[in-house]
């Protein structure tokens, strides 16, 4: 069935009816299915059930499998570069959230620039732009200018803002904007309006429709992710890779992708209600990667250098290098991170790490013929 | 020889360079496939960063650097990128690639001749890759192509062989070299392909992703000698049904 948009297909799932087929998986459905060569988003209960985590070694090797003969030997790189902390929003589990009294700053271009040569010289071509809810992206050209302005020397701009409209996604598009990030946080409604108490981003809506809207404005990736941590995550996962598949289907010309953020300490006392262990995450790449061959599965230094390498080499694709998570951070390191780092290599030692697993690192895969 | 573009080349295999491990893995491996002809996704290419550069890495005074518009999407981008690399220096050789699905990269047959008629026209030899449909072959010919590159099967999906009826007729029609590219999984799959005549091969994934690149290298470079001197040497027609061939007629 043809649904008009990701909502109404989402309207057709009951959470806990989805839990409920996750935690009752038996091992001879299992055991059948992993006999398939290909997976269906329909099989991610299944991959991705308590069940399946006594077999991760089997799922391991297919994934690793499947991410040589799509991806080779090759691991892209990125890096996040944080333009403004201030933000509107009142999300409990972060340190950017508008009640929490840490230093706010706005770069100026001037500051951007500087950040931007920094992370140039050490090689990046692929920039990450990161906000909190500022303000002045919906009533500026701040977010626009600042695309345009890191375009002329990086050819592959992401954002990963607040959500837009499909004019701004456009706007963005025009002055190089090729990817987006964009996560739900979570895809269960009671949990999000828990843990999103203040601000625009208790609309669940405005923010599920988003990556509609940027595909329809042109944004050629899109990263599709939930915060581990806030609610089950094998059932969050399994809306997030839904969600992923309905815009791979309805616009068929956008290359999807998963980020997979863990809750971090930060600033504030928030505690995830959900506990993700390492063993987790890991199958939940798995999964997604049996799933979703060709999808780019993004790692960032929130997790351990030893656990990343691990991922890169199974199946992840990209990953950050040498983060800082605050803004003007590559150029002085004075203000709060949004959240702690645990991988606190340098890209070199990154690229090192990742040329003695056997991978080649590639700092770009990207071209300013492409974007605009 | 095959000759494409009016250059001649001995070796009839041509190699991609986007999954190795490493640039020197690379090299061993080009070098041991005798490949004269190699393509790089210009998207990858940074004149910025030498040391992780694979141009760096190839031989230009022996080889034909054949420089690919992988990632376009449709015409106008492939056309751009093109310029951007005949502008870095890279000569005139393009393999024209427009593959709007990102999935699996299949090429857009309409935007893929509207670029080929741009780009032979700005003076491009454009060397296509194309589904292996044998209209679209002709009508590239027609645009000014200088090599027509159908798939075998999708791209890295090593299946070998699947568009071989298509292929079959695309080679009997065609009055340029057509090569072989995409889904050739292994060395005899390469050899079929040369049997059947076409002019060469494209191999990447199933070279940059073995256990052993530099020994695979080799393994489709005999492939491809032995596919050709059997294809030149005449094959005889395979028969529809297995004979005997000491029949068993009076033994009992
Ligand atoms: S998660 Fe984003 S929107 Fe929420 S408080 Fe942090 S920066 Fe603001």
């Amino acid at each position: 069935m043809r649904y008009k948009n990701f909502l109404s297909l989402l309207e057709q799932y009951r959470w806990e009816k989805v839990s409920a087929k996750i935690a009752n998986v038996k091992p001879d459905t299992l055991d059948k299915l992993l006999k398939k060569e290909n997976f269906s988003v329909g099989d991610l209960p299944i991959l991705l059930s308590q069940t399946a985590s006594a077999r991760l070694p089997e799922l391991e090797k297919k994934a690793s499998r499947i991410t040589t003969q799509y991806f080779g030997k090759a691991r892209f790189l990125y890096a996040p570069l944080y333009i403004t902390n201030r933000c509107i929003n009142r999300c409990v589990y972060c340190g950017f959230n508008k009640n929490n009294k840490i230093e706010r700053k706005r770069l100026s271009s001037k500051e951007i620039s500087k950040d931007a040569d920094y992370l140039y010289n050490q090689g990046f071509r692929h920039i990450l732009i990161v906000s909190g809810e500022d303000p002045i992206v919906m009533k500026s050209d701040y977010l626009i200018d600042t695309i345009a302005l890191l375009h002329k020397k990086f050819p592959s701009i992401s954002i990963e803002v607040q959500p837009l409209t499909e004019n701004l996604y456009r706007k963005a598009v025009a002055a190089g904007c090729d990817g987006l990030s964009l996560y739900q946080e979570t895809y269960n409604k009671k949990v999000y309006k828990i843990v999103h108490i203040g601000g625009p981003k208790r609309d669940f809506r405005w923010r599920i429709e988003g990556p509609e809207r940027a595909a329809k404005a042109g944004i050629k990736k899109i990263n599709f992710g939930v915060l581990l941590g806030l609610a089950d995550f094998r059932t969050d996962i399994f809306f997030a890779a839904l969600h992923a598949a309905f815009i791979r289907k309805r616009f068929w010309k956008t290359q999807i992708g998963f980020s997979f953020p863990r809750i971090r300490p930060f600033v504030g006392s928030y505690q995830p209600t959900v506990e993700v262990k390492d063993r987790d995450l890991l199958q939940i790449i798995l999964a997604l990667r049996l799933v979703f061959p060709q999808a780019f599965l993004v790692l960032s230094t929130r997790e351990r250098a030893g656990f990343r390498d691990k991922l890169l080499q199974i199946a992840a694709t990209n990953t950050s290098a040498g983060s800082k998570t605050n803004p003007g951070g590559y150029s002085d390191d004075s203000t709060t991170g949004q959240f702690d780092i645990s991988d606190n290599r340098t890209p070199a030692e990154v690229v090192r790490a990742i040329r003695a697993a056997g991978l080649y690192p590639v700092w770009k895969d990207w071209d300013i013929g492409l974007a605009g | 020889m095959l000759q494409i573009a009016g250059r001649k080349f001995s070796s009839r295999l041509i190699v991609g360079t986007g999954k190795f491990s490493s640039n020197s893995v690379m090299k061993e491996a080009i070098n041991a496939s005798g490949s004269e002809i190699v393509t790089v996704a210009l998207r990858r290419v940074d004149l910025d960063n030498t040391q992780e550069d694979i141009i760096e890495a190839i031989d230009f005074s022996r080889i034909q650097i054949l420089p690919n518009t992988s990632g376009a999407q449709n015409a106008s981008e492939a056309i751009k990128i093109a310029n951007i690399g005949r502008n870095m220096g890279l000569g005139n050789w393009v393999k024209l690639e427009v593959t709007p699905d990102p999935w699996y990269l299949l090429p857009d047959p309409i935007d893929t001749l509207k670029a080929t008629e741009k780009l032979a026209k700005d003076g491009f030899a454009v060397l296509v890759y194309m589904n292996a449909d044998p209209v679209l072959a002709k009508r590239l010919e027609d645009a000014g192509a200088e090599a027509v590159m159908p798939l075998a099967s999708p791209i890295g999906s090593a299946r070998g062989m699947k568009t071989k009826e298509m292929i079959r007729i695309i080679i009997e029609n065609s009055n340029l070299p057509v090569v072989v590219d995409a889904g050739l999984g292994s060395p005899s799959d390469a050899g079929y392909a040369m049997e059947m005549g076409a002019d060469a091969v494209l191999v990447n994934t199933a070279i940059a992703t073995s256990d052993n690149p530099v020994k695979m290298a080799k393994a489709f470079k005999l492939a491809v000698e032995a596919g050709r001197t059997g294809y030149e040497a005449g094959i005889i027609a395979s028969k529809e049904h297995a004979y005997a061939s000491s029949p068993e007629k009076g033994i009992i």
